[in-house]
């Protein structure tokens, strides 16, 4: 990931939700960068926000804070990436 | 040349409008919603930040339900034909275009027409021994693009308990002050009183209402599924986004915004008044104008004498170099209304770029015509 550091990903229902999600993450001042959907995680085309996983709570502040139209949060594990469950 | 036709588009447009366009063009470039590199992202932030500007400007719901139309009468055609089937009834009220007569022609279902020509009051139970159980809509025009008749939104909107209330603002979009909750759908197009350009609309809706797509395709979303995203806006917006007109929109809302509905409004109406008050003394000249100020937009259309209006036109255009469109404006039915159908009339709408000089060179030329026939 030339350039992108993080393992975890934010995934929003559609491009306006993302975008959202971007001033709601800086608001937060998390560290992030919009990147492309990685494989593996359903059809390619949307964007996703990456960022590092201990951000992972102010990232959800973040969601809850913008009523955000999240998909799901995910983490890079090994290859994979896997959704992260929300309790 | 004198241009009074702002009804049909607005002109001229804003420089920073122009420059809006340009800068999409030449410095942006990309599609947005189509890609991850930078200049797709700064097309995804330039249509995010023209539909959150849209959205606090028509006080939406909420900025996922502002949609991005080819223009007003596409917004028409999402909202009625997903409010409405065959076999539905609706109430219009109004100085109808064709773009609600055809649309709801399309559709097939039962019409109840709601008159009212601004003198009085609205007729409350009147309108209310409309509705049926069948009654899925209504339709309103908000300013007639005839007469300038301007429909009282509150009081219809108090009157349709809960059943949706569709409103046509072509000619009242950046023109007259809509507020929040006055509508559950509303249409606008870009290139009237927004100061945007043609190829560009707004559709915003409440969130108690659902609306489908007519037309489907890509929206670089949800790819693998053969079937319109459910979320807003993806689900209304598909195929590549007009983005040079979303530019110009972000920019025309601007300068709407900087100038103020209520100045815009207040100096068109002058123009408006004035041109009216002098074409009066011409004794062939006749006014289609509502008579009370408060149930008027800045527009009027006017006959004179015996004259074809398209021959009154077009001597305003080869010999005094001045623009208004003359015929029946896409609304026949408000021509029928009028008793101007079918050969319709001579339409003036000014623009907030127009002078009190045009507008005396514009009655001046009219007197001249009058006399001349």
């Amino acid at each position: 990931m030339t350039g992108v550091t993080g393992d975890c990903l934010a995934v929003f229902e559609t491009t306006h939700e993302t975008l959202r999600a971007e001033d709601f993450f800086r608001a937060q001042q998390i560290t992030f960068r919009p990147v492309l959907k990685p494989r593996g995680i359903g059809a390619a085309c949307r964007m996703a926000l990456r960022f590092p996983r201990e951000e992972l709570e102010k990232a959800k502040k973040a969601v809850a804070e913008g009523s955000l139209a999240l998909s799901a949060f995910y983490s890079h594990e090994g290859e994979a990436w896997v959704i992260i469950q929300l309790l | 040349m004198i241009y009074l036709d702002d009804a049909s588009t607005s002109f001229p447009k804003p420089r920073s409008v122009q420059e809006a366009m340009l800068f999409a063009v030449r410095d942006v470039g990309a599609s947005p919603g189509r890609g991850g590199y930078a200049k797709a992202r700064a097309a995804d932030r330039l249509v995010y930040e023209t539909r959150n500007l849209a959205a606090e400007f028509f006080g939406a719901s909420h900025p996922s339900r502002v949609i991005f139309t080819p223009g007003c009468t596409h917004s028409i055609n999402i909202a009625v034909k997903s409010l409405l089937k065959s076999g539905d009834h609706v109430i219009v009220g109004g100085r109808q275009h064709n773009a609600v007569v055809r649309t709801l022609a399309s559709v097939g279902c039962a019409v109840s027409r709601f008159d009212w020509d601004g003198r009085g009051a609205l007729n409350r139970e009147g309108f209310a021994r409309l509705f049926t159980p069948q009654t899925k809509a209504v339709v309103i025009n908000h300013g007639g693009n005839v007469d300038g008749l301007l429909f009282p939104l509150g009081e219809i909107r108090d009157l349709c308990d809960g059943v949706p209330l569709v409103v046509d603002c072509a000619q009242t979009a950046g023109v007259v002050e809509l507020k929040t909750g006055e509508t559950d759908v509303l249409c606008a197009p870009g290139h009237k009183g927004l100061w945007g350009v043609p190829g560009i609309g707004v559709l915003a809706f409440g969130k108690k209402i659902e609306l489908e797509p007519v037309v489907f395709g890509g929206t670089g979303s949800f790819s693998d599924n053969p079937g319109m995203p459910s979320p807003y806006p993806d689900k209304l917006e598909p195929g590549t986004m007009n983005l040079p007109g979303i530019a110009a929109l972000n920019a025309g809302i601007k300068e709407v915004n900087a100038v103020g509905i209520k100045n815009i409004f207040e100096k068109k109406t002058r123009l408006a008044t004035t041109a009216m008050e002098r074409l009066l003394k011409i004794p062939s000249v006749k006014i289609f104008w509502p008579k009370d100020a408060a149930c008027r937009v800045p527009l009027f259309s006017f006959t004179v004498g015996g004259m074809d209006p398209s021959e009154v036109a077009t001597a305003l255009d080869y010999e005094y170099d001045i623009a208004c469109r003359a015929g029946l404006h896409c609304a026949p039915d408000a021509h029928k209304e009028l008793g101007t159908f079918p050969v319709g009339t001579i339409r003036f709408s000014p623009g907030f770029f127009t002078t009190a000089d045009d507008v005396d060179a514009f009655v001046n030329a009219i007197a001249r015509i009058a006399t001349k026939k």
